[in-house]
């Protein structure tokens, strides 16, 4: 929670990541993934900070709870950075469960495909992350893959959220959203700057699509994509990209659209909230 | 609990360093809104001013009417033209709209080599004289890449290399797809300088001003595709990085560039 001008706004998080990878070994490569402000937050008192819990897991959903209590936000996604970040993601589902929504990660192009679509109903994710870039698939390519995947997580309300901005014609999934238009897909960052304007394309044409934020600088599409009226600020979720980029930067965004508070808040939280109630059924 | 947060901008004399034009009675409330005292004006590849000098003329004039030199108006060069005729070009900008800058943007499609770049920049140094060159910084991203290509910083580095007599701004500090290390390129080339602009994450900014100098950075805004507020805010939050320091950003490092 934070106040602005004398505004209360609660943060609900569309976009964080936290690794077990957190070491202080591994600072040299860290500092490609997260600021040295969060860096310091955890390693500035590593040794007592080590002892907030004896198992590993456990101890680093407490260090990315510090990192949240930090920065203020209220609830978060969280999306796993590695593929074997999903056990941290279901360990927070099972200790922070009102708090943190832990997604798993699924590539299309796993040999494993039903393995793997079995285990996110048998560990109840709430959703998914998805990388063109890193699990190296495109939209195209993988159309029918990524059918199969979102006519699962529309039966079983799972969220799937992708990557978006760095590779691959995002307006390549617009069939694949338009087949299974009860599936609900998160594009991560906006489609960043070079393809904000496929993300608005994809917003338009599917109303099953969210842009989520972080990461975007272009505040004047976001204002476009508000005033359409095929889009609407219900569609449009804030996120931090913790520990990747500076919160404080992400709060700006919001506060620099000229809309009014109570869409302002809808944004920082209350299209979130709405998403997750309907994916979970249960209030927060 | 609860964090009380507010964008107190502090009362320093901004120099904005990325600005395009706009409607005018906006932007004017813009500049007063956020106490930007000069400004540079760049060419738009999203308005298509590389393509139309006499619009790109008519829209920047009023600006130098009106702000007359708080406003520094970058021109550009045209690849698709020889030599001569660039020449012929760039003194109808200088004739007419003072520039005293040069804006590069990738998608002129031009060829990354010294023989051919070579003309087009000794056009520049003939009429206007070794004047900075801003290089837009992200690459265009084509399908037929396959993924986002890579070293768009590497390709800003060999252009910097051909010609250590200018001095280079590298755009967005690196753009979305190529923004870390920037405080290589400085290290590496005395020559270059970062613009702050759209940068995805301030700790590569504040790697510059650890690793090389604060004077290597300038502020911009990319007013008004970005918000000058989010933009002002990412330098005032830069980590570790001094209140002088961040008000040299805001304020003064420009002036290594254009003042004797």
């Amino acid at each position: 929670m934070i106040i602005y001008n004398d505004e209360e706004y609660e943060l609900w998080d569309a976009h964080s990541h936290f690794s077990t990878l957190i070491s202080k070994r591994l600072k040299f490569v860290l500092k490609y993934l997260s600021t040295y402000e969060t860096m310091d937050i955890l390693f500035n008192n590593w040794k007592e900070n080590k002892k907030i819990a004896k198992e590993r897991l456990e101890r680093n959903v407490k260090f990315y709870i510090t990192v949240l209590d930090y920065y203020h936000i209220d609830k978060s996604i969280h999306l796993p950075v590695f593929k074997l970040d999903r056990k941290l993601s279901y360990r927070m589902n099972q200790l922070v469960p009102e708090r943190i929504f832990g997604f798993s990660n699924l590539n299309p192009r796993s040999k494993k495909l039903d393995e793997d679509l079995h285990e996110l109903v048998e560990k109840k994710f709430p959703g998914i992350k998805l990388h063109p870039d890193f699990m190296k698939f495109t939209f195209k390519k993988y159309q029918r893959e990524l059918e199969k995947i979102l006519d699962f997580c529309s039966e079983h309300k799972i969220i799937a959220l992708s990557h978006t901005g760095s590779h691959s014609e995002l307006t390549n999934i617009i069939p694949v959203l338009k087949k299974c238009e009860a599936a609900v897909f998160i594009m991560g960052h906006s489609g960043l700057c070079p393809q904000i304007d496929q993300a608005l394309q994809v917003a338009r044409e599917c109303p099953n699509s969210y842009m989520e934020m972080s990461g975007n600088p272009y505040t004047y599409k976001f204002m476009e994509a508000i005033k359409d009226p095929d889009i609407g600020i219900e569609r449009i979720l804030f996120g931090t990209d913790i520990p990747s980029l500076n919160p404080r930067v992400e709060l700006e965004k919001i506060f620099a659209l000229d809309v009014s508070v109570e869409e302002k808040r809808l944004i920082f939280s209350e299209n979130l909230k709405t998403l997750m109630e309907t994916i979970l059924k249960k209030k927060f | 609990m609860k964090a009380r947060i507010s964008l107190e901008i502090p009362n320093y004399d901004i120099f904005d360093f990325h600005r395009h034009v706009s409607i005018m009675e906006e932007f004017e409330k813009n500049i007063t809104k956020f106490n930007i005292k000069r400004f540079c004006l760049m060419p738009s590849m999203l308005e298509d001013d590389f393509n139309d000098l006499e619009a790109y003329i008519e829209k920047t004039t009023p600006y130098i009417q009106k702000y007359g030199e708080r406003a520094i108006i970058f021109g550009f060069i045209d690849f698709s033209l020889n030599a001569d005729q660039n020449k012929e070009l760039l003194t109808e900008q200088k004739k007419k709209i003072n520039i005293r800058g040069i804006k590069i943007h990738p998608e002129q499609a031009f060829n990354i080599n010294r023989k051919s770049l070579d003309p087009f920049f000794r056009a520049i140094a003939d009429i206007l004289g070794y004047i900075p060159i801003y290089i837009h910084m992200d690459w265009p991203l084509l399908e037929e890449n396959g993924y986002a290509p890579q070293g768009k910083k590497k390709t800003f580095n060999r252009i910097v290399s051909f010609f250590p007599e200018f001095n280079f701004i590298m755009g967005h500090a690196g753009g979305s797809g190529d923004y870390l290390n920037v405080w290589k390129s400085c290290k590496k080339y005395p020559n270059v300088y970062i613009e702050t602009s759209m940068a995805p994450v301030t700790s590569t900014l504040s790697e510059v001003v650890w690793n090389v100098g604060t004077e290597k950075l300038l502020f911009g805004s990319n007013y008004p595709y970005c918000g000058t507020s989010v933009e002002i805010v990412k330098i005032l939050n830069m980590y570790k990085v001094s209140e002088k320091e961040k008000r040299a950003i805001l304020e003064s490092n420009w002036e290594g560039l254009f003042l004797p």
